[in-house]
């Protein structure tokens, strides 16, 4: 994935248009979200243990993040808004990690939506079906969607006395590896029994085509708890069917849930082109509530970066210039009027000076004929 | 085609055997310096690579899977599916340096290491104050010129060590090869690398046995 001088720029802008259209077409609204936030507050919420904010220091010595993270930004924003029905917001917005020495990749470029919604099955759908659109409205549908739910890991390692409060996120994290390896050698040093320790294994592999792998989670669960989690994942999965997009979804009961960040159902969507991930999501009533005081809370980010880099190279969508209209100085009065009646037509039209006035196409890169111009105008 | 990253060298001659194991056969292997072979087959196509850059072709998703050292997992930490141990490429991680070095009792220690996080993170457990300097090879070199107390490093014979007039002073963990797959490879190329991962899995059980 070499870089290279191409469309990325056009891409972007493409990519902000339809995914804005897209979501203002599903009742969300644009809001603004701030660039800074206190380090020290940032931190308190437990929401990232990598170090990778960075960081500035204000005139009086206090610690700011630069916008480590999209969602706690707009609960921020949100927490000073009023409560409404049908609460529902995108933002378009970087955001800043320091992950690799060189810099290189430390401004991502995101979109996201959050809706502001109690908890029911057709709230997360709704978000969950956004999320495939966003991807299908751009014309990419080699993807693939992971369900999850925050609950079913954790109920069972709850289950376990052997592994204290503090062990849970290690037990996770070779959960969400796939390291069986590890997590044996994990379990066996602190005594978990046999039965506890394969339903663990199991967990690591429950991924896959959805009816099979839904049967095999029932067979694991062991409380309420996960069974909950299973009949939510399911309840969902009937209304993205009625969306008919449940041709992209698929189960993975293994993956983590950061930091504690959700606390429902969660969401990846895969591309191989991108090697990975290129959206996730999930509900997080309890941040929701902490922060912003709403009853629930569900969205997903999109990263812009990788979904330009498997975009096509070639679209004409890319492009909003319609027409290039050169004109000469002694005509300029005719081509100022020519321009804007263009632009009235919906055509976007970019005026130029030049020694010959001129109307080009700019898919084509052909000249339009006068009568052709009569056409397009309909004189 | 499944493309899979594997250290050249002592690993890549071991996962070339046990790719045999399951008729995955390279009768290009070891016959010149290609660095891209496909096997016979054309199911597997193996690209050789440096070993501590086999966790970076699989993270990015050039290649869908990969074989590496556990050192070298546990040093950079890459986000990918770590899916099985191998039996191959065995050796440990130790902490090195002069006969009769009493690391557990000293308040300081210089560290020379190429696993500079894992060197940290050893004696962060053991609450130990530890200077770490960052050597690219030849790490035995530091403490015989003074310029550390002690190293960690891989140790596989132990002959280095002991030409040099050095010991194996703690094992901090034992290391051997892992089979590493991509996220989103492992999703959607599913129906191919299936098969592959269960003969792997067979054929290195049958190895072990």
């Amino acid at each position: 994935m070499i870089e290279r001088e191409d469309n990325t720029q056009k891409k972007y802008a493409y990519l902000k248009d339809t995914l804005s259209s897209l979501y203002k077409k599903h009742g969300y609204e644009q809001i603004t979200i701030p660039m800074f936030v206190s380090y020290e507050d940032y931190k308190s919420h437990n929401l990232s243990d990598r170090n990778e904010e960075l960081k500035l220091i204000d005139g009086r010595g206090n610690i700011l993040a630069v916008r480590p993270d999209a969602t706690f930004q707009v609960l921020r924003t949100v927490s000073g808004l009023k409560s409404r029905e049908n609460e529902k917001y995108f933002y378009e917005a970087k955001v800043f990690r320091h992950i690799f020495p060189d810099y290189r990749q430390d401004e991502i470029n995101q979109v996201g939506v959050e809706s502001f919604l109690e908890e029911s099955d057709l709230v997360d759908a709704d978000v969950i079906n956004l999320a495939i659109k966003s991807l299908v409205s751009i014309g990419i549908k080699d993807m693939r969607l992971d369900l999850s739910h925050a609950d079913f890991v954790y109920g069972l390692l709850e289950e376990i006395e052997e592994i204290t409060e503090e062990e849970i996120e290690t037990a996770h994290r070779f959960i969400e590896q796939k390291n069986r390896d590890d997590l044996v050698g994990f379990l066996k040093d602190r005594n978990v029994s046999d039965d506890y320790m394969q339903r663990l294994i199991d967990v690591c592999m429950l991924y896959g085509d959805f009816e099979d792998v839904m049967r095999k989670a029932r067979e694991i669960s062991v409380n309420e708890k996960m069974s909950d989690a299973l009949d939510k994942i399911e309840g969902v999965y009937e209304i993205l069917k009625l969306y008919g997009v449940d041709e992209y979804v698929y189960l993975d009961l293994g993956f983590t849930n950061a930091m504690n960040y959700y606390s429902g159902i969660m969401f990846k969507i895969y591309s191989i082109d991108a090697g990975g991930e290129v959206i996730n999501g999930g509900r997080y009533d309890r941040l929701a509530k902490k922060i912003a005081s709403r009853s629930g809370a569900c969205g997903f980010s999109q990263n812009l970066d990788v979904t330009a880099q498997i975009l096509e190279d070639e679209n004409d969508s890319f492009f909003s210039v319609d027409y290039i209209l050169k004109a000469s100085e002694r005509n300029m009065k005719n081509a100022i009027m020519l321009s804007e009646r263009l632009r009235d037509r919906g055509f976007n039209v970019s005026l130029v000076s030049a020694k010959e006035d001129m109307l080009i196409d700019r898919k084509s890169g052909r000249e339009v004929s006068a009568a052709e111009i009569r056409k397009i105008l309909g004189v | 085609m499944i493309k899979i990253a594997v250290a050249k060298g002592r690993v890549a001659k071991q996962a070339v055997k046990l790719f045999e194991e399951f008729g995955i056969t390279f009768s290009d292997f070891d016959t010149n310096r290609k660095l891209i072979l496909d096997s016979d087959d054309k199911s597997v196509q193996m690209v050789l690579v440096k070993p501590s850059d086999t966790p970076i072709y699989v993270e990015s998703g050039v290649c869908d899977c990969g074989i590496v050292g556990k050192d070298i997992l546990m040093e950079d930490n890459p986000d990918v599916y770590r899916l099985l141990p191998l039996n191959i490429g065995r050796c440990r991680m130790c902490v090195c340096g002069h006969g009769g070095t009493d690391i557990k009792n000293m308040k300081q220690i210089v560290v020379a290491s190429k696993f500079v996080n894992t060197a940290k993170a050893y004696f962060d457990s053991l609450g130990m104050k530890a200077r770490i300097i960052k050597i690219n090879g030849s790490v035995e070199l530091a403490p015989l010129l003074h310029m550390s107390d002690v190293i960690v490093d891989i140790v596989e014979s132990g002959k280095t060590l002991e030409e040099n007039g050095l010991e194996v002073l703690e094992e901090i963990f034992d290391i051997y090869s892992v089979f590493i797959v991509n996220k989103a490879s492992l999703k959607m190329k599913h129906s191919a690398l299936k098969p592959f991962i269960d003969n792997l899995k067979d054929a290195n059980e049958r190895l072990l046995g």
